[in-house]
């Protein structure tokens, strides 16, 4: 089951953020050799979330770092401040160790950390399409456990990663622009 | 009795033995109930229902199901290999191992609307303490950015549901590589839960999973294993008692073939000794089920101790035919053989008239066996002809000159030294202990797998716990919540490991009303401070509002029928048939210290309706009362059997007794000397000393000749290669019965002569 929203996002970002230096032939295989040459990379955010039946739509900023292999820190600073760190030791919430879910969570990010794309073949379908300067990544969970949250997944980027968007079951969406500073 | 009778009644006993056939297989094939547990030989009263129904539903886990804890350099290959091939295996019904194999439902679905009445214990002291602004940051990022289930600004501004779950059931795995993963003093591991197919008791079963684990971890040498479960204990159990069967079986039984033919040179004779065997077994078994319709197990291995008995008569009978040639008669042989039939089916019976249902069952067992075999030997044996060989008579000459040796060198007065020194070792220095930790035949690789995984795992062998009882599951809840506060407590003072609580994923309905109520607080103080920073309108703030006016309560049903609550229908044992109301257990993990012990008896005894039961202590008490209620029966049985015998031993009597009370007693006695505390075991063998002893008293008694010397040593001999050797036995309870036969049974052999008159000579056996 994924309940964690936050984990999917963050997966999703360090899964393309390196894809800037994707090779012309799109594929999996590219994008785990690509996360593997990946080095540091940070930038800001815009994210969006849209409450369907609501009709509201809740918008905040913030900064995020990665570091390949290490860490990953995503710091919402607007209109409230939250750091959430991601490295070999779990995750962490304004420094505070968050026990993983008891449903059995992934802690999806590690995977993706470490390259490891048939973990997340096995809980996602993942589709590519477009080319190295202009990419979409979906990814629809494959288990109900997930579908029952989670609709799917859709990365968009060109030399970086610029889009996220994440459509949930309920129809609200979380979407996620991405602007890199360096390097 | 005429020939034609006896013809009559042999064909008769044949009928009936076919009878016994037909009967026992028919009913072995329709399904008759083996039973293994120790508790199923207790009286009823001894044992609630509930505690039975507990003790099933808490130790299913650690029987029918088993952990594999999994280190390796290629963690994510290594597992994948041994899950694929334990999937396979016919052994194992169901292998969880991936983070999907593991069905949680829709926590939204099942807690969401009680959420307002869940609150864990880090939110309910914040809000008893008033201190709201964590709370109210923690909330308002999560509207942003939510991580959790279902943070909906209306359904659920605080993330109740998903404090509720971290709270209340986080688990220590990780679920990287898709592996279910835990690190442990800096070791990765990998966890595998197998459900079996089959009973953990089963060799096929055994075989088959130790085959399917055997051959992943000879293809991955770098794995390295940590098993818990009944199954790794069974098979190692199993392993070596069949390994030294075997050894010492095949040991004593070319010993035995070697014995036997020294004397009667003939393989048809031979046979005759096993055919009353069979027979005895055999309509003991059909006699059994027909009478309590099950079998527990303990009976038939309290059967062996039967069949060194049931040998006797044979070689009593064979001995003296084989002696006398044409001057044996059946007559003359049946004051013996029928006095030895009677005193030791009366230390049996003495047996079945104790309030022990098992006990009954097992002494049922023994007397209708030697029935059995007494009437196939007297009735069949004759029948067949038997060489008289020059071999027989050789070696019953032989024997008489060691007999003539030893022959009254105890008289009276020394024999009752003798007794007096034996009961005061016995008085002073024999022990007893009845734990079942001595019977335990793990190895210790094993029980150290065992204790890792039990301890980082939290898992618990069911065998400790609190069994609480109430009128409604209302009450039940609310009565284990009076508990708690002691619990954790005892837990804190370090006097307990751990605990289960069912509670602490369901609280009373009282504890939920109160929930709500702070759950109300907190929305009346902040909720509009919180839609104000997040620029949500305030006229929301009724919808969110709206949805504490009667939120439904958290049921114990509805919980235990869910996926998420699965794992806690061990807990739960509910209505039953045969008493009223409501009752659940608590599991105690972990160390239990004298101190943790005291307060939690000292609360039992406070309240009716709790109670502490320790299943493996049950155990050893159920040994340990089988024990005491044996001795008290068979001491008894020996009183009277003494009695009676005196009417027709007069003066002689104390002879006859002798080679059984002395074997006792020296046996006894020994074990003293040596420190050994004695146990259930022990005591079995010493009904197989007793039952050989009053044979070979009254044999000697009746018959007075060389043949009887030759029978009585053959069958010392064929008992004591049969169960003597086992006393060289790694495995606890063959030791016990091996040491106790081996000493017991070569002290009955040289007390017959020792004990009879320094005038008696016997005629020459005629060539």
């Amino acid at each position: 089951m994924m309940s964690r929203i936050t984990r999917l996002i963050l997966i999703c970002t360090t899964l393309a953020l390196p894809i800037n230096a994707l090779a012309a032939e799109l594929d999996l295989n590219t994008l785990t050799q690509t996360l593997s040459t990946a080095d540091h990379v940070e930038g800001r955010f815009v994210q969006k979330r849209y409450l369907h039946d609501m009709e509201t739509t809740l918008t905040s900023h913030g900064t995020y770092q990665f570091d390949r292999g290490e860490q990953v820190i995503w710091t919402l600073t607007d209109p409230v401040q939250e750091t959430l760190t991601l490295d070999d030791d779990g995750m962490q919430r304004n420094g505070t160790a968050i026990k993983d879910s008891p449903a059995g969570v992934a802690r999806l990010i590690m995977q993706l950390l470490n390259g490891d794309f048939a973990a997340l073949e096995s809980r996602f379908d993942i589709a590519l399409t477009g080319s190295d300067a202009d990419w979409q990544a979906r990814l629809t969970p494959n288990s109900d456990a997930m579908r029952r949250y989670l609709k799917r997944i859709t990365l968009t980027g060109g030399d970086t990663l610029s889009h996220l968007e994440m459509a949930l079951s309920d129809g609200d969406t979380l979407s996620i622009d991405l602007t890199q500073t360096r390097p | 009795m005429t020939p034609k009778t006896h013809t009559r009644l042999a064909w008769f006993w044949a009928l009936t033995l076919l009878g016994c056939v037909v009967l026992a297989g028919w009913m072995i094939t329709h399904g008759v109930r083996f039973d293994t547990r120790v508790t199923a030989l207790l009286p009823d009263t001894h044992q609630s229902a509930r505690v039975q129904q507990a003790n099933a539903q808490l130790g299913s886990q650690f029987q029918d199901r088993f952990v594999l804890m999994v280190k390796s350099d290629d963690l994510p290959g290594s597992v994948k290999a041994l899950a694929e091939r334990l999937e396979q295996s016919p052994a194992v019904e169901r292998l969880q191992w991936r983070p999907g194999d593991f069905d949680t439902g829709d926590p939204v679905a099942l807690l969401g609307p009680a959420r307002y009445r869940l609150l864990d214990e880090d939110l309910r002291k914040k809000i008893d303490a008033g201190d709201y602004q964590a709370i109210e940051q923690r909330a308002l990022r999560q509207l942003f950015m939510p991580d959790g289930l279902d943070q909906h600004p209306i359904r659920d501004p605080y993330g109740l549901l998903d404090r509720w779950l971290a709270g209340t059931m986080a688990l220590p795995f990780r679920t990287d590589s898709n592996l279910i993963t835990l690190t442990h003093e800096g070791s990765r591991y990998a966890v595998l839960i197998g459900t079996l197919e089959g009973n953990p008791f089963s060799q096929s079963t055994q075989s088959t999973l130790h085959q399917a684990i055997n051959s992943v971890t000879a293809a991955h040498p770098d794995m390295t294993l940590l098993r818990s479960g009944m199954i790794f204990h069974a098979y190692e159990g199993a392993q070596q008692a069949r390994q030294e069967i075997s050894t010492f079986g095949l040991g004593a039984l070319i010993g035995l073939l070697l014995i036997l033919w020294l004397v009667f040179r003939s393989p048809k004779t031979m046979a005759t000794l096993m055919v009353p065997l069979l027979a005895g077994g055999l309509f003991a078994l059909a006699a059994t089920l027909l009478v309590f319709g099950r079998l527990h197990l303990l009976t038939i291995a309290f059967g062996t101790s039967l069949i060194g008995i049931a040998i006797d008569y044979a070689i009593h009978m064979q001995c003296a035919r084989a002696a006398l040639g044409q001057r044996f008669a059946l007559r003359p042989m049946l004051p013996g053989l029928a006095l030895g039939l009677f005193s030791s089916v009366l230390a049996f019976a003495a047996q079945a008239l104790t309030p022990m249902p098992g006990l009954r069952q097992m002494a049922f067992f023994a007397a209708t066996g030697l029935i059995g075999a007494w009437l196939t030997v007297v009735l069949w044996l004759p029948r067949v002809t038997l060489k008289t060989t020059p071999s027989a008579a050789a070696a019953a000459d032989r024997l008489w000159s060691l007999f003539c040796a030893f022959k009254g060198r105890l008289t009276v007065a020394w024999a009752l030294v003798g007794v007096v020194l034996a009961l005061s070792i016995i008085g002073v220095r024999l022990h007893t202990n009845d734990s079942l930790q001595l019977l335990t035949t793990s190895s210790s690789p094993l029980l150290k797998d065992e204790q890792q995984v039990q301890s980082i795992l939290g898992r618990d062998t069911g065998s400790r716990y609190l069994l609480l009882s109430a009128a409604t599951p209302e009450q039940w809840q609310a009565r284990a919540e009076m508990l708690e506060p002691l619990l954790k407590r005892l837990v804190k003072n370090g006097h307990l490991g751990g605990y289960e609580l069912l509670t602490d994923h369901v609280p009373s309905s009282a504890h939920q009303d109160d929930n709500l109520e702070r759950t109300r607080t907190l929305y009346d103080k902040t909720l509009a401070s919180l839609y104000g920073q997040a620029g949500l309108p305030s006229s929301l703030i009724q919808k969110a509002q709206a949805r504490l006016v009667n939120p439904p309560h958290l049921t114990l049903e509805a919980w235990l029928e869910s996926p998420l609550g699965q794992s806690d229908r061990r807990l739960w044992l509910g209505h039953s048939d045969t008493e009223a109301g409501v009752a659940g257990v608590i599991p105690l993990k972990g160390a239990l210290d004298d101190a943790g012990l005291a307060a939690l008896e000292r609360a039992a005894r406070h309240a009716p309706y709790l109670s502490y039961e320790d299943r493996v202590a049950r155990i050893a008490t159920v040994l340990g009362e089988l024990r005491r209620t044996i001795a008290g029966w068979v001491g008894g049985a020996f009183v009277v059997l003494a009695a009676l015998l005196a009417l027709r031993y007069r003066r002689r009597t104390w002879r006859v007794m002798a080679p059984a009370a002395g074997g006792v007693l020296i046996t006894l006695a020994v074990l003293a000397l040596a420190g050994t505390p004695v146990n259930l075991f022990h005591q079995l063998a010493l009904l197989l000393v007793i039952g050989l002893g009053l044979d070979a008293g009254i044999f000697m008694a009746e018959h007075r000749a060389r043949h009887a010397w030759l029978a009585i040593t053959l069958s010392s001999a064929s008992s004591l290669l049969a169960f003597g050797l086992l006393a060289f036995s790694a495995t606890p309870v063959l030791h016990h019965i091996g040491l106790t036969s081996l000493i017991g049974l070569l002290s009955v052999w040289l007390l017959v002569p020792l004990v009879q008159p320094h005038t008696l000579d016997l005629p020459e056996t005629p060539h």
